[in-house]
């Protein structure tokens, strides 16, 4: 089991919130991370672990979807947080290329309480504001958008997003989504995707 | 005695412990994502008492790093006596850059002002709320007016203010005008002037709200719509200043408070008093200004 002992608990976790932060306020905008030297098991990409370390501790519960290399100890064993299954994790790890049913048991929370509702945290390909050859041409809208936002992206299964479409269509209910890619040279970035994004995507 | 340096301050950084600062982050974001809903949170012990801007000082030190530059105002001023006492400790739990400079800041704190002066998208506007529940003048029990917001009830809020405006004259409330934020929620914007209200609506900057005595975490963000709530034939109005000039600046166009002088006469001046020091000796900062309807 991997310890990531580079990482400063107090220093790095408040830079990549803020990022997180930005990220969630400007939903589409691909904000970086700055990068620090983990060794994470081959299915977590830095993005999420960094995003995992940021926000995850004792008093939080997640899971991980179909990732058998350990990512669930490896995560466990860094924030302490508490694995739990997909319907009662508020931290939900996931692969973008996924088949959607996940979505289906995960927590959206309650009319009196639509906090409660989980976050969902999506390892994708890439992203870049530029057209990606055999990847998905994401339009946005709603707050924190200026008119309408465009995203592109690479390895995210478009039922996925469907599937979030169906699960975010009773705001203030819904789930709110962390899209995470590490680029060539290993360095993690973040694209928020709240609840209130409005979505529409064509592929391109 | 522990002989790593990083532990040898007898705080931790910015003075809140890691997972309770994880905890403010958490349900932070959540506010964000849900814009106008407040966020119940755990608000800690603090050394001031909750109601004196707990909740503000939680946010800027959750969010605050070695890199932020900060400003606090209280009612509009760098120089009160609210505002110095907390720039002081969030200077002396974080080592962090602090200013007057609205526009050199990148966490702004503030009690009853918006600035004056439009806040960029590398800025974030901190508010302290001393009541986040804008309901609860009409309905006395948490559990009810969680239950209104959750179905969108707010059929009270608009009878209050009716009934505001058929007794009184108009349904104008000094402050803390209520807003609905993403055609969704009623929120409080704070006790804010009414002049400040349009500014939070598709504004450049995040606006978080704290409310330490209550508990509660509340967001509006960037380029969300918020409307002030009006009847169809009565409008919403800032305050006027008919007339009136700044008597330190010579200025008008900007929130002015009252100074009564002891002969019982009395002059005004701008509130935010780093835009009057702007004003005074450069040139004008760019402004949101809004037009009342005729």
């Amino acid at each position: 089991m991997v310890r990531e002992t580079a990482y400063d608990e107090v220093f790095d976790s408040q830079k990549h919130y803020r990022c997180i932060l930005d990220s969630m306020a400007r939903p589409g905008k691909i904000n970086r991370l700055e990068p620090v030297e983990l060794a994470p098991p081959p299915g977590l990409n830095r993005a999420s672990s960094l995003a995992a370390f940021a926000l995850l501790d004792g008093d939080t519960t997640f899971e991980t979807v179909q990732m058998e290399h350990g990512e669930a100890s490896y995560l466990a064993a860094n924030t302490r947080a508490v694995r739990t299954g997909v319907d009662d994790a508020a931290f939900i790890f996931a692969d973008g290329n996924q088949s959607p049913d996940m979505l289906e048991a995960a927590n959206c929370g309650t009319l009196t309480y639509p906090d409660t509702a989980a976050t969902l945290v999506l390892q994708i390909s890439t992203a870049s504001p530029q057209p990606l050859t055999g990847g998905l041409g994401l339009s946005l809208e709603g707050p924190g958008i200026e008119g309408t936002g465009s995203l592109f992206v690479r390895g995210l299964n478009p039922d996925l997003l469907l599937a979030l479409q169906a699960r975010n269509a009773e705001f203030p209910l819904g789930l709110d989504t962390i899209l995470t890619f590490e680029d060539e040279a290993a360095i993690p970035y973040v694209v928020g995707l709240p609840r209130t994004a409005r979505v529409s995507w064509e592929s391109c | 005695m522990i002989e790593n340096k990083k532990f040898q301050s007898s705080y931790n950084y910015g003075f809140i412990d890691e997972s309770t600062k994880k905890e403010i982050r958490r349900k932070t974001l959540k506010a964000v994502c849900i814009p106008g809903y407040q966020v119940p949170y755990s608000s800690p012990e603090m050394p001031i008492s909750r109601g004196w801007g707990t909740g503000g000082l939680h946010l800027t030190l959750s969010l605050i790093g070695k890199s932020d530059v900060f400003k606090i105002i209280d009612q509009g001023s760098d120089a009160s006596v609210n505002a110095c006492n907390l720039r002081q400790f969030v200077k002396m739990m974080t080592g962090c850059e602090v200013t007057f400079d609205t526009a050199e800041a990148t966490i702004i704190q503030s009690r009853h002002r918006v600035p004056e002066e439009i806040l960029t998208d590398q800025q974030i506007l901190v508010l302290q709320v001393p009541q986040p529940e804008v309901l609860r003048g009409v309905e006395r029990y948490e559990f009810r007016t969680r239950q209104m917001h959750a179905e969108a009830d707010y059929a009270k809020m608009w009878v209050s203010l009716y009934e505001a405006y058929v007794r009184f004259g108009t349904m104008m409330r000094g402050s803390g005008y209520p807003i609905k934020v993403n055609r969704r929620y009623i929120a409080t914007p704070s006790p804010i002037p009414r002049w400040d209200v349009p500014n939070l609506s598709m504004a450049n900057c995040l606006y978080l709200f704290g409310a330490g005595r209550e508990k509660r975490i509340h967001a509006i963000p960037p380029y969300t719509r918020v409307e002030p709530l009006e009847f169809e034939d009565v409008k919403f109005r800032v305050e006027d200043f008919p007339g009136i000039r700044c008597s330190a600046s010579g200025q008008d166009r900007a929130f002015m408070d009252e100074i009564f002088d002891d002969d019982g006469g009395r002059k005004h001046v701008i509130n935010d008093s780093n835009f009057m020091d702007k004003v005074k000796s450069g040139p004008r900062p760019p402004q949101r200004l809004f037009t009342n309807p005729r």
